[in-house]
């Protein structure tokens, strides 16, 4: 099945229309209710395109100069309420992805046991809750900003897992406790391969004091990556590594059986800790989150953090936001090609450039400097406007995607338009 | 007596109260069955914007009067903002958001009759059914 924008820009023109009318509730056992973003964005750098997710493969930049695809998405969903108890959630969200379509898939789908007032468990598919606003990435209505800041929502791609999670809450004088543990697994498609996440675990602190949240936590994930681009880099050192100890070049060889343990992708550990905190008493707010990534393989250590707020004059929110992203930077030194005959010493080189080229595209480090205003012309649906200048570390091409051979490492700027509405 | 300031200031404090009196006082109520006797502001807000779940909710209409009136006062949040807060706990499948009923009669009917029902209608509207916790102002 194929989903076009078009097709997705229909939907959105009738939901829309329907945000006035609200959501349906049918009867008190199943309510509906959906949210949507119909966004253009536009980016200076003409040699690679911003996109708004590891899953999008191409957008706007290089591809378009101007592109509806990246942020434009519609969600929908149905509550069920069984008993006081048993309830269920199931969502299914329409966005570009891998296969340049924007067939719907579900991200949320579980059943809900409220065990006691305070004590909850749910099984099925559940949104991973590492960051402030995870949960809710996707409505814009809920958020500040056109898209929440990529320097720190991308460190955790995946977005959902297929497990279970038990939500613990109790109140100590007037501070509300959360703690949520999880685990689950998920498989989702990349635009050239595949995240086989095996295990994904994880736990959530949430402290709540009136106009006050701070949130902590950890998640681990156990990651089979299959990509297309550096498979034949990895089956290459080893079969490299054969050779060489075939014809005796022992150093050269152990030299390639070491890259091929420590760069092959199917035992990939990760973990990524993260802190963040809000206020927002309603006449403004602020928000600031941190992460720190621990990577394996390919993937090097990085740390990531943003600050944002905004000051809100009737329907109108001016918003500015700061954030960073700095990925260790690993130059593999390779296989040395000294004394070692043409043909091998050819194929060493080629896989310790091919590597280096591989780790520098997963080694992102940038900057972004965001102002933005958003105007709430109706009670449920609002229009955002957004400046980013993005300042590239050299050799990099941090949150961008489908590189051209002709791409330098710059400044890039990014104008955004965004209507967002729920209905 | 007949002085020209006098009957200014007449005029002044006419319209003082007529403008009192269009913008009706609003009272939030729970079933008089309820033991709490009063209600902070804050403590209202939680239950209205989802962070307390010991009460059910229930809202006026949007456009009516006491409702943006209610929110302003309690929570300091408009409507778009009271709307941006139920997005997030509805679409992280956490909550449902208030039951909107047609009229401040509704309102009363119903929190007198569910005894972990919480609302708010105008001053005038309320009966010996249900019992004031907190007035708006």
């Amino acid at each position: 099945m194929t989903i076009k924008l078009t097709t997705v820009g229909a939907a959105i023109a009738l939901a829309l229309g329907s945000a006035t009318a609200g959501a349906a509730d049918f009867g008190d056992m199943f309510s509906f209710r959906g949210f949507g973003t119909l966004g253009i964005v536009h980016s200076s750098e003409n040699q690679a395109d911003f996109v708004g997710s590891v899953f999008q493969p191409d957008g706007a930049g290089y591809t378009n100069d101007w592109d509806l695809r990246p942020d434009t998405l519609l969600g929908g969903q149905v509550n069920a309420k069984f008993s006081d108890k048993f309830s269920a959630v199931v969502q299914a969200v329409s966005q570009h992805q891998y296969d340049k379509t924007f067939t719907p898939y579900i991200e949320w789908a579980n059943i809900k046991y409220q065990v006691t007032q305070d004590f909850a468990v749910r099984a099925g598919r559940i949104v991973l809750p590492g960051f402030l606003i995870s949960e809710s990435r996707f409505v814009g209505f809920a958020n500040p900003w056109v898209r929440p800041p990529l320097e720190v929502y991308v460190l955790s791609s995946i977005t959902n897992s297929d497990g279970a999670d038990a939500v613990y809450s109790f109140t100590t004088g007037s501070v509300k406790n959360t703690v949520q543990a999880h685990w689950g697994k998920s498989k989702p498609k990349l635009p050239g391969g595949t995240i086989d996440a095996k295990s994904i675990w994880g736990i959530n602190y949430a402290v709540e004091f009136g106009d006050a949240k701070l949130r902590a936590g950890y998640v681990s994930d156990d990651l089979d990556l299959q990509l297309a681009g550096l498979d034949p880099l990895i089956s290459g050192l080893n079969s490299l590594a054969g050779a060489l100890r075939a014809t005796g070049f022992s150093t050269a060889a152990a030299q390639a059986d070491s890259m091929y343990r420590k760069y092959r992708v199917d035992e990939t550990k990760l973990s990524i800790l993260t802190l963040g905190a809000s206020y927002d008493p309603g006449k403004y707010f602020v928000m600031a989150e941190g992460a720190i990534f621990n990577g394996d393989s390919i993937l090097s250590d990085a740390k990531t953090a943003y600050v944002t707020g905004g000051y809100r004059i009737k329907a109108f929110t001016p918003y500015a936001t700061l954030a960073t992203l700095q990925s260790d930077r690993i130059v593999e030194p390779g296989i040395s090609t000294t004394g070692l005959p043409g043909p091998l010493a050819a194929g060493a080189a080629g896989l310790n450039g091919g590597l280096n080229a591989a780790l520098a595209s997963t080694q992102a480090s940038q900057r972004t400097a965001a102002v933005g205003l958003r105007w709430d012309f109706m009670s449920s649906a609002d229009l955002k406007v957004q400046y980013d200048r993005i300042k590239l570390d050299d050799n990099t091409h941090g949150r961008l995607s489908n590189v051209q051979p002709g791409f330098v490492p710059g400044d890039v700027d990014l104008v955004s338009i965004s209507v967002d509405f729920i209905f | 007596m007949n002085n020209p300031f006098n009957k200014g200031c007449m005029i002044v404090a006419a319209a003082l109260a007529w403008s009192t009196f269009a913008q009706a006082e609003v009272v939030v109520i729970v079933s008089a069955k309820n033991a709490a006797a009063s209600m902070t502001a804050a403590q209202v807000a939680d239950i209205f914007l989802g962070k307390d779940t010991s009460l059910t909710p229930f809202d006026l209409p949007s456009s009516s009067a006491p409702r943006g009136e209610f929110y302003t006062k309690v929570a300091g949040k408009d409507e778009a903002q009271v709307k941006a807060v139920w997005a997030r706990l509805v679409f992280t499948g956490k909550s449902q958001p208030p039951k909107e009923l047609a009229s401040s009669a509704d309102v009363v009917k119903q929190v007198a009759s569910g005894e972990k029902a919480i609302g708010y209608v105008e001053k005038s509207a309320v009966d010996g059914s249900v019992k004031v916790v907190l007035t708006v102002n």
